[in-house]
């Protein structure tokens, strides 16, 4: 009986420090996001010294049809990707003449990416201003398929997540979504004739 | 009397015989009497008939390249108000322009004011279609952009073309907004490379160019867009993949979840079996 007691207690502390670890990373998340709204939009100064938490972060994605949003840091490793959507290294940088490659949890911040569909404007916002992408295609392909991040005829934009979406732990293959960038200047321009 | 040489040499047989040639020192064309060879020209010594065709491929092969590039390496000029030009604005004052290297596809080039100091390295691009002015010199984008005066091109003298400037994409995009025409652009911020002065002749040779103009590219709210498309590769500028595999991004906050639920589904369980128990230990004292 009094076995059956530790058991209990024992439980209940795992599924405690569970529900304290989700709340937490969730916390990290929140104070990344917040980080990012102040950021994007202001041109960076180099005399203002970067705080540790938006040091590495410097953008922000949204899909407005399917209320995706969140910050995007200059890296992918597990802990900006606990944090917000992870920018690869090399690829371009948003609005930039290139591929911009994304990554993100299929289980947190791109899960809405099962429903994308083309023709959605997926935006990214930085210090320089907001870039408009269009949604082309998807795909389902193996990890070893990185020509997704290649250089086009057109600048471009690559979201990879891991795919199936209900898949518990590592998937095997990557769901991508390709976009084209609508304008390589941020928002709508004005020509002067 | 030339076409009819090479005629000759394109069937196998004569290949042979012209590997003849060139190891024997002998001229033998048998049973064959080929359209504009006189006797005389048949008994040609091989050092002269050599002599020939190697001053045609010379020539044939001159050609492009005098299409293509300047005559001259270098060119001094004054600017008499501020000028700019890609990755610098010229002050007024008397400066140069170098070229550094030369490409298939591109020329790098230089900028040096009189007392030596580099103003800024950057990409050019022949191009055959820009009017050439009567002399030598800077060509001006016809509109100002931002209020600044930038230059198109240089056309060096007794070249056949004028360089167009490659700008970076910043300065690109204030062109483009401002003037109907294509402008070339890189952005080497997008290809992990640093976007100033210090970015090296082997990096201006390996990115990716580009063609930006202004038109509608977008739905209607996207009007005066900025349209861009990479500039026709003749280089062979291949890029690695940046990364060997596709990311993992799939979080253990599934498997926390899920663990954490069944602890307390099984916490549950055993609070509700102790509690019946109790239950009926209380009632079976009770009766």
């Amino acid at each position: 009986m009094r076995a059956v007691s530790h058991i209990e207690r024992a439980l209940y502390a795992v599924a405690f420090l569970c529900v304290a670890y989700c709340v937490f990373v969730g916390l990290r998340a929140r104070e990344f996001d917040v980080s990012a709204k102040q950021i994007v939009g202001s041109p960076v100064s180099s005399d203002t010294p970067a705080s540790s938490v938006s040091s590495d972060l410097f953008g922000r994605i949204d899909i407005p049809a399917l209320s995706l949003s969140a910050p995007f840091s200059s890296d992918y490793d597990a802990d900006s990707l606990r944090k917000g959507v992870g920018h690869v290294r090399g690829t371009a940088m948003p609005g930039g003449l290139g591929t911009v490659g994304l990554v993100g949890h299929r289980d947190s911040f791109f899960r809405p990416l099962r429903k994308i569909a083309t023709g959605m404007d997926i935006r990214l916002t930085d210090s320089s201003g907001t870039y408009h992408y269009a949604v082309d295609s998807t795909e389902v392909v193996t990890p070893d398929k990185v020509e997704v991040l290649a250089t086009g005829q057109r600048p471009e934009l690559t979201l990879v997540t891991c795919f199936p979406f209900d898949y518990v732990g590592a998937a095997p293959r990557r769901f991508i979504v390709h976009a084209h960038l609508l304008s390589a200047s941020p928002d709508a321009v004005t020509p002067v004739r | 009397m030339f076409i009819g040489f090479f005629l000759h040499f394109s069937k196998p047989k004569a290949l042979l015989e012209a590997y003849n040639i060139c190891t024997q020192g002998q001229v033998d064309f048998p049973g064959i009497q080929l359209p504009g060879f006189t006797g005389d020209m048949m008994n040609m010594k091989i050092p002269t008939i050599k002599s020939l065709v190697c001053s045609l491929t010379l020539i044939l092969l001159a050609v492009p390249v005098l299409t293509a590039a300047p005559l001259s390496k270098s060119s001094e000029f004054t600017v008499p108000s501020p000028l700019k030009i890609p990755g610098a604005t010229l002050q007024p004052g008397s400066y140069s322009i170098h070229v550094l290297n030369r490409l298939s596809d591109r020329i790098i080039l230089k900028v040096d004011a009189a007392d030596g100091s580099v103003q800024s390295e950057f990409i050019g691009l022949p191009n055959s279609s820009i009017s050439k002015p009567t002399s030598a010199g800077a060509v001006k984008w016809a509109n100002p952009a931002d209020g600044n005066t930038y230059v198109k091109g240089w056309y060096f003298p007794g070249a056949l073309s004028v360089v167009e400037f490659v700008y970076p994409k910043a300065e690109a995009v204030a062109i483009a907004t401002a003037n109907p025409a294509k402008v070339p652009a890189v952005d080497p911020e997008s290809e992990g490379k640093v976007s100033d002065k210090t970015l090296s002749q082997s990096d201006m040779q390996l990115l990716t160019l580009w063609l930006l103009s202004l038109q509608q590219v977008g739905p209607g709210d996207h009007a005066g867009s900025i349209k861009a498309e990479r500039y026709e590769q003749i280089a062979s500028v291949s890029h690695k993949p940046v990364i060997a595999a596709l990311p993992h991004t799939a979080s253990q906050m599934p498997l926390v979840w899920l663990v954490g639920l069944s602890s307390l589904l099984g916490a549950v369980i055993l609070s509700g079996m102790r509690a019946y128990k109790h239950s009926a230990i209380d009632a079976k004292v009770s009766q």
